[in-house]
């Protein structure tokens, strides 16, 4: 459904030009959980940034659902890695951003506002602002603005990455079991190998910037719940961390 | 899950209790001290908290410079407040629009970091040409004091909104009204109204100059006639009202900017 077409990206600046993203091509499939996995500061963001029309790419074309996008498009939402909530509105009222721009009415929004706030485990925090809300309570609200905004295809970019390890855990089944209520094409960014085999149908593992495809791992098969103990979890771990390039920095 | 509380608030102690609430007296009762031993030590000329505070109710009670005192802080209050309103009516939108609009940038910019250097006192010589000792004249001189900083601190406001909340805004579809008054504006809410303190504060100062100009009322003419009659006394009562109903002017303040921040109330 969404088709990345040698895509590549070059930010030009007075310091020098930093090559990003060197030719990315991907097919995502309808409904996929598809995890990007890439070491840190490799051009993740950026991608997914292409992606949602936030970017201009130097070169190469994204088509959904055949027709080439150029810009923000209402089919697709995105999950931000440092939440970008506003503030200054509840839990409620971020949620409903979405409908509230493309100009649906106050009481259908809510009503569905309402329903993934729901799905999320918000209920009663509705209106809540942020600062009251902890780190994993703020991503929900993401995720429900996401879902929210009625989308066919989410981004997601490293939400649970400033998260403990405990929340992250509780965080990565909740997204599974809203993806399973709520089946949505994910694309998913981390730099974290375990996650990334949690959750993905497939892992696209990335090199070191300008980010490019380095493996494709098919993880479908792999039955979920996944215990991170059994020992294909583990051998698939072994294969992807043979893979990174461990780079002192 | 649980919200978050404030953990300053949670566990408050008993000595932290204690120090919140009577601190504050105990440092003006303190100062009271400190001014009365100062005063009854004889080494310099200044007259008693008591003795002021005498003076302070004879002033109320009767007439000083032939008026009433809430006269005299009616029309200063009046003063201060017809400049700091028409500069926020004025101020906050001239500020967005040139943090948002890059022509309006720049063609005002430049203009405005010209006169802003320029102290508000120094207006007082031109304005006194063009409009004579006027109320008018008063009014403008320190709407040139509360102007600025309204202004540069709207405009700075606006540029420093986090890209983040721009990129949040296009994804999710929000036009350039949107963008303008739903994430613009409440993002630089902050710093709007840290501008209209500081113009607030300054608002008083220019005020004093302002009744300079042949004015025959108000707590900065009182100040000046303490002077200029030797009544120290007199002055002395025209500068604690000047300090009580700015404080007044700021705590209200902070109750509008807490009434129209909800999202603040911690
Ligand atoms: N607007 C920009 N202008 C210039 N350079 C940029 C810009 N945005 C990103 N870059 C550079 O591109 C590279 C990739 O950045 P990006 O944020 O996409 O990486 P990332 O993989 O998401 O990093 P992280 O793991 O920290 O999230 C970095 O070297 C960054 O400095
Ligand atoms: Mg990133």
């Amino acid at each position: 459904m969404l088709e990345v077409d040698h895509i590549a990206k070059t930010f030009f600046s007075d310091k020098g030009d930093t090559d990003a993203i060197e030719n990315i091509s991907i097919d995502v499939k309808e409904n996929e959980f598809l995890v990007l996995l890439g070491p840190g500061q490799c051009g993740k963001s950026t991608f997914l940034n292409i992606i949602a029309g936030l970017v201009k790419p130097t070169s190469g074309t994204i088509k959904l659902d055949g027709k080439p996008i150029t810009g923000t498009d209402p089919r697709i939402a995105m999950v931000f890695q440092k939440t970008g909530l506003y503030e200054w509105k509840t839990a409620m009222q971020n949620a409903e951003l979405g409908l509230k721009y493309r100009k649906v009415s106050k009481a259908e929004r809510r009503e569905i506002a309402q329903k993934y706030l729901d799905l999320v485990g918000l209920h009663g925090f509705e209106n809540a602002y942020p600062h009251a809300l902890s780190g994993g309570m703020k991503q929900r609200v993401g995720i429900a603005r996401a879902y929210t905004a009625n989308p066919e295809i989410l981004l997601m970019d490293e939400p649970f990455g400033a998260l403990d390890a405990q929340t992250r855990y509780a965080m990565e089944e909740e997204i599974l079991r809203i993806w399973n209520a709520e089946k949505r094409t994910i694309i998913f960014v981390t730099n974290n190998i375990e996650e990334a085999i949690t959750l993905g149908d497939r892992v696209i593992q990335f090199t070191e910037r300008p980010a490019t495809v380095k493996k494709i791992y098919d993880l479908s098969s792999l039955a979920r719940p996944r215990s991170q103990v059994s020992p294909e979890f583990l051998r698939i771990r072994q294969e992807i961390a043979s893979n990174e390039e461990l780079t002192l920095e | 899950m649980k919200l978050k509380t404030n953990p300053l608030l949670e566990d408050r102690s008993i000595v932290y209790k204690f120090f919140y609430y009577v601190g504050p007296i105990l440092l003006i009762v303190a100062f009271l001290l400190g001014w009365n031993a100062v005063s009854a030590s004889g080494n310099v000329m200044l007259p008693s908290p008591a003795e002021a505070l005498k003076r302070m109710i004879t002033i109320w009670s009767g007439n000083v410079a032939k008026h009433p005192m809430t006269y005299h802080v009616g029309i200063s209050m009046r003063r201060v407040l017809t400049a700091l309103i028409f500069s926020v009516v004025v101020g906050v939108p001239f500020g967005i629009a040139m943090g948002w609009n890059k022509t309006f940038r720049a063609i005002f910019k430049p203009l405005f970091e010209v006169i802003r250097p320029v102290p508000p006192i120094a207006w007082v010589p031109l304005f006194t040409l063009w409009f004579g000792t006027s109320e008018f004249s008063r009014v403008a001189i320190i709407t040139m004091g509360v102007f600025m900083p309204i202004v540069i601190n709207s405009y700075s406001g606006v540029i420093m909104v986090p890209e983040i909340n721009f990129q949040v805004g296009k994804v999710f579809g929000a036009k350039s009204t949107d963008m303008l008054f739903d994430v613009v504006l409440p993002s630089s809410l902050n710093a709007i109204f840290a501008g209209i303190r500081t113009a607030l504060g300054g608002g008083w100062m220019v005020l004093l100059a302002s009744e300079m100009l042949g004015a025959r009322e108000g707590i900065g003419f009182l100040i000046m006639q303490g002077n200029s009659a030797n009544d120290l006394t007199l002055s002395i009562v025209g500068m604690v009202m000047i300090g009580f109903f700015g404080m007044l002017f700021a705590y209200a303040f902070d109750y509008l900017e807490r009434w129209l921040c909800p999202w603040k109330r911690k």
